[in-house]
Formats: C-alpha cells, structure tokens, sequence
C-alpha cells in the first residue's frame, strides 16, 4: 500500500552554476489567442533558492503549473535530473498555489497530515511532520481549530506549511510573499533559506522585485512568456556594464553629462553609467560644486536589472 | 499502488468530513427518531380504523342491527349504530361528517356528498335481505328450496400453473430497489456535486490537483461520499423495516428474499449508483456558484426519469419494447434491468450488454469529469462552459 517512497532531499548544497536539477527547456503555452509562455527556458540548480520574477501576467503562474501538470503545455520539457516528471516525481515537489486555500472547516491539524498523506508519507510520519510544523510556526495550540478559525496571517502560515509538510526535494511557491508585512517578509526569508540549507530547491514567484532581491540567490526574470535574464544574483549584478550613481551636493541631487537618468524619485536622482566611468573624475566634479553629502556608486539592482533586460 | 493509496486517502477523508459533522448526525437520528415514532401513528389508523356510524331516522326493519352487523364484517368493516332525533339533525350530522351515512324508515340512504359505495352496497344487502326472508316466509317454501333461490352454489375456482412463492417478493423487491436508486441518486448525487464544488469553491482544488490525479480525486470522493450515503441509506431503511417489525402485525414477516434477488437489486443500485455519481462529480466541476449548480443538477434528474417510469411498465410488461430499451440504454438500464430481470426472463446477451454499456459510459464519464475537474481549475470563480474547460484541459 505505501511502498512508494518520497526521495530524501539533495544532501549537497552547490552553486548556481553547479549542476541542474529541474530543467525548463522552450515551454510554450497559449491559451486562446493570448500567448502565456513563449519559449521560456531555465534551470534550478540542487538547493538553491531561485526567484522566478516578472511582471503581473509574465507567465510564472502558467510554467508552474506546468510543473505540476496542473496546465499541459503546447511545446517543450520539463526535467529532473533529466527525467521526465511522472506522478510518483511530482509528489516529492510541494506547491503553493497563488490561490490560496484549504479546507475551511478542517482541523489545521487533519488536513496538515491529510496533505502529507496524499503526498506518500506513512500515517506516523505525517503526524509527526505537522507537529513538527505546527510547532514551528507557534500554532501547536491549534492543532484541534478548524482553518476558518484561524487568523488570515494563521492561515498563510498552514498554507505554507500545506506545501512543504512532506519535505519536499523541490518547493514551488508561487508569489510566497505577497500581502505580508516587513516581519511577515523577514520570517518567509528565513524559512526559505532554511529549506535551501536543509536541501531543498526553492522556486519562488515574485513581480515586487526590490522586495525579494536579498532572498534570492539565483533569478529567473520572465517577460512576456520568454526569459529575458537568468543565473546568479550577485554575478549578474557584478558583470553587469553598468554602474548606479547616485550623488548629492549639499543636500541637493547632482548631475553630470556623463550620467544618464535612470530613475528620478523622492528628489533623489539615480543615474546610470557605464562601467569604464572613472569614480575619482566624478568625485571631483562634483567636490568642485561644493560639498558632497551623498555618494553612491553601486551595481545595478534586481530592478534595473530586469528594466536593462527588457529595454525599458 | 500510489493510486489505490490516495484513492483510499481521498475517500476516508471526505467520509470521515461528513460523518464526523454534526449536521449529518443530528439529521440521521432525527430522521431515525421520527420514522420511530410515525410507523406506529400511521399503522394505527391503517390497522384499526374507526367504526363506521351510520344514522337511523324512524323505524328500522325487524333483525336490521344484528344483520348489519354480519354483512359488515364480512365487508371487513365495524359498524355502529346512532339513533337520529329529526331527518333535520341527521343530515346536518352527515354534512359535519359526524355521521357517514343516515338509513331513513328502513328506505332510504343519505350520504353527504358522494356515495359511499362500500357502505351503500352493506346496507341494501342487508334491507334486501329482510324482505327477501319475508317474502320467502310468505310463499311458504321449505328451506331447502328456499335455499336453492337465494343461495345457488358459487363458482368453482382453480389454477393451472405452479404459484411462485417468490414471485411477490421479487417484484416488490425490484421496485423497492428503483425507488430507492432513484432517491439515492438525488440526494447522494448532490451530495457529491457539492463536495466537488466546495473543493473549487475554496481553492483547495489546486494543492490536492498537484499531488493528485483528478480521476483519482472524483473516484475517491464518490467512493467516500457514496459510502457514507449508503449507510445512511441502510440505518433508514433498516430503521423502517425495524418499526413495522415491532408492530407485530399478524402475517407482516420479513419476506423470505432469496439470496439471488438482494445481490442483484444490489449490484444494480451500485453500478447505477456510480454511474451517476460520476455524473453529478463531474457536473460539480463545472459550476462554483449555488445557483448554477441548480442548473446543473437537473441534466442527471432527466436522464434519470424516462428510467424511473419505465420500470413501472417493466412490471407488468417485461418484454415490451420501452422495457427492453429502457434496460439497455445506460442511464435507464440500473432502474429498469433489475425489475424486467425480477418479473420476466432476459436474454443473457441483453444482461451482458446493459452491464457492458453502463460500465463504459461509466468510465468515459469519470474521464470526461476529469478533463472538465482540471479545466475549471485554471477558471476558478466563475462558470466555466463544458467546451472552454475540456479546451483548457486538452490544450
């Protein structure tokens, strides 16, 4: 009856260019005339924590799904470890819906084990994992409480445990930090390094890219159903041939000829530049203009990344 | 394996869910309580009705009560006798219906407002009879002759064929059967369209659709949901049965029902029952909202009546034509092959065939459910039409 067995997470934990283990290759999907993913490819290498990021409507919910064949895509392949994803695959993956939602008149505590159940667990296992959760996220007292009795942050919290109760090799949680808090957004940070640490692949959606930057270790940014830009978050920002700039003279924003606007907010004046741009050259600049209160050269962010990628 | 596991998985919880909820509980028992309390009222009244009370106005003939009193019992009926002061009073105890029926001066009979023809027919044998012995005593005859005029002996009365003792329990067996399949179907069946949509209504489809096949889903909660069903089904019908039981009418036994005959009005309420719960899950998939789902319920309920009216033809028509395509079209078949195989012979080769067709249909619709189950996903919060969620589904 239970003698299939749900893998044990990669035990390694490698870098973003160290081998894949779920791989998208040209997934292509259009429903109707409109054309959710056209071509999209990338990889998630073993115990990473990638952001899969884009814009409202850029595909991230339709390529998940497909992962879960829960949409069958027109072209392309979805692999791990090179296989294809059969059922037996899939229940070692956990997956959080952008639509959130679980039973409502369910214990917290039945349907935790329920879900760890279906996904293969033996009965005992699954007990002990959704205590084992409950406890982590201070809802112990509520094994008994139906969902629907639970605060909406309460809920959030079993919605994420829902997906990760069988300790998945593979987390897929789509937009995982939409609608919560600063500390809300800390303690979701937290979990998912955890998961990367324990070693399991975390995929994450998100279209607030300066919320999530600090999370990610690897992206995927997604536009208009194509990858416009892919790999690890510090390279990409490192090897970029831009630098920001950033420069007030007393108090007051700077500029140069050499600058190029590229963000203009809160009377702050962020600038683009090419990275052959000498530092001292504008600090003296400037420094002969009066005296320089802020200075700021920096890589470019997950934003400015993603606005180059896409030629906005 | 896995999928015996989670089919398994998916069935006790939406049995569990159900049976653990007070509502289901407290409607069980109430129902139980109720049918405990009802089957001895009603058989009261069934079982000793009043007496009937006829008014008198004026003389009635010599020997009248005695011999109305025979006549009645042999009608199966009691009789009471109420002297009336005035014509005037007997009719308006008539209208009140204090009073079923008035004899005036041993003449006439007035009823209210329809003859009652049981009592009318009591009375003039009786009335008739008096004179008829009077007119006898007149002429003189002796009583043998007597005898001969009024008394000729009856008709001799014989059967040809073997009776079938279980002839009686079969049909009635076989129509108890449809009946209750047909009130299983509707009510369980809705059952079922509600837990679907409740899955889509709550948005919980999408993680369980991630883990689960929908096939496996729809099989699991019409095994978890029918289940349950059906033992609700066997304490009312246990519970009915048990309080006629307690009565203790003379001649009210449990009927001898041969093994044969329960199998099979089981085996047809099940396989009828799957087919149409299979029906109602994948209808349930369809709508998210209450008052589409209404809609919806009422295509099985269509399918289901040309099959419910048909077997009360089977009985008295086993081999007609509306019989015999009634129990092979498959909608039809679970209602109307149980009781055309309880009161007629059918061809094996039509047994074989109503069974092959409802077991397909029955398949192709929990794959049809399936396509539609995992469409209306990706349209969540509105109506999706049967074209767009198999499109979904199939693209």
């Amino acid at each position: 009856m239970r003698n299939f067995q749900v893998p044990s997470p990669v035990g390694a934990v490698s870098q973003g260019d160290g081998p894949s283990v779920l791989s998208i290759e040209g997934l292509t999907k259009t429903y109707g005339d409109v054309v959710a993913l056209d071509g999209a490819s990338f990889t998630v290498a073993p115990a990473r924590i990638v952001g899969f990021l884009g814009p409202n409507g850029a595909g991230k919910t339709t390529t998940m799904r497909c992962i879960f064949g829960l949409a069958n895509p027109d072209a392309g392949s979805i692999t791990w470890n090179g296989n294809p994803i059969d059922d037996i695959l899939r229940l070692s993956f956990g997956y959080m819906p952008e639509e959130r939602g679980l039973y409502p008149r369910m214990r917290i505590g039945d349907q935790l084990a329920y879900l760890g159940r279906l996904s293969g667990m033996a009965a005992t296992d699954a007990r002990q994992a959704t205590a084992t959760w409950l406890e982590r996220l201070g809802l112990s007292d509520r094994m008994d409480s139906r969902l629907e009795q639970l605060s909406h942050g309460n809920q959030q919290r079993v919605q994420l445990a829902a997906a990760l109760i069988h300790r998945p090799v593979l987390a897929v949680l789509d937009e995982p930090f939409a609608g919560l808090d600063p500390i809300g957004v800390e303690t979701m940070s937290e979990i998912l390094r955890s998961l990367a640490a324990g070693g399991t692949s975390v995929l994450f959606s998100s279209h607030q890219l300066d919320l999530v930057e600090d999370v990610c270790q690897d992206v995927v940014i997604i536009e208009a159903g194509r990858v416009v830009m892919a790999g690890n978050v510090e390279e990409l920002r490192r090897s970029s041939p831009i630098r920001i700039v950033e420069v007030m003279v007393d108090e007051r924003p700077w500029t140069s000829p050499m600058f190029e606007v590229e963000d203009d907010t809160n009377g702050r004046i962020r600038h683009r530049v090419k990275t052959g741009v000498d530092l001292r050259e504008v600090v003296e600049a400037a420094g002969a203009d009066g005296t320089i209160t802020r200075l700021v050269f920096e890589p470019p962010s997950l934003s400015d990344l993603f606005r180059q990628a896409v030629g906005r | 394996m896995s999928a015996l596991h989670q089919i398994f998985e998916v069935a006790r919880r939406d049995f569990m869910q159900r049976a653990r909820s007070k509502a289901f509980l407290i409607t069980t028992l109430v129902t139980i309580a109720a049918i405990f309390g009802l089957v001895p009222l009603i058989a009261q009244d069934v079982l000793n009705p009043p007496p009937v009370v006829v008014g008198t106005v004026g003389a009635t003939p010599p020997g009248f009560e005695p011999r109305l009193e025979a006549v009645a019992e042999a009608f199966g009926f009691e009789v009471k006798l109420e002297k009336a002061d005035s014509l005037q009073s007997a009719e308006q105890k008539v209208t009140d219906g204090d009073l079923d029926g008035v004899v005036v001066d041993g003449r006439e009979l007035v009823f209210a407002r329809s003859q009652d023809a049981r009592l009318s027919a009591a009375l003039n044998a009786v009335v008739q009879g008096i004179s008829r012995d009077a007119a006898i005593a007149d002429l003189g005859l002796s009583a043998e002759d007597a005898a001969r005029i009024v008394a000729p002996p009856p008709l001799d009365e014989r059967v040809v064929a073997e009776p079938d003792p279980e002839d009686m329990p079969r049909r009635v067996g076989a129509q108890i059967g449809a009946i209750l399949l047909y009130m299983a179907i509707l009510i369980f069946g809705q059952f079922i369209m509600m837990g679907v949509m409740e899955e889509k209504q709550s948005r919980v489809v999408e993680v369980v659709l991630s883990k689960v096949k929908p096939e496996r889903l729809l099989t699991g909660k019409i095994l978890g949901i029918g289940l349950l069903g059906l033992i609700q089904l066997v304490a009312i019908g246990g519970a009915i049965l048990g309080a006629v039981l307690m009565l203790d009418i003379p001649g009210v036994s449990l009927p001898s029902l041969s093994l044969g005959l329960l199998s099979r009005t089981l085996f047809w309420f099940l396989l009828g029952f799957a087919l149409y719960a299979v029906l109602y899950g994948a209808l349930g998939a369809t709508v998210t909202r209450q008052e589409d789902a209404q809609g919806a319920a009422m295509l099985p309920v269509i399918l289901l009546l040309p099959g419910y009216f048909i077997s009360f033809t089977a009985i008295e028509d086993p081999d007609g034509l509306a019989s015999v395509v009634g129990s092979l079209v498959p909608f039809s078949a679970p209602i109307v092959m149980p009781v055309r195989a309880a009161t007629g012979t059918v061809p094996v080769w039509q047994l074989a065939l109503s069974i092959a067709l409802v077991v397909l249909t029955t398949l192709i619709v929990i794959r049809l459910g399936a396509r539609i189950y995992r469409g209306a996903v990706l349209s969540i919060g509105r109506k999706v039409k049967l074209r767009e969620a198999f499109k979904a589904a199939a693209g």
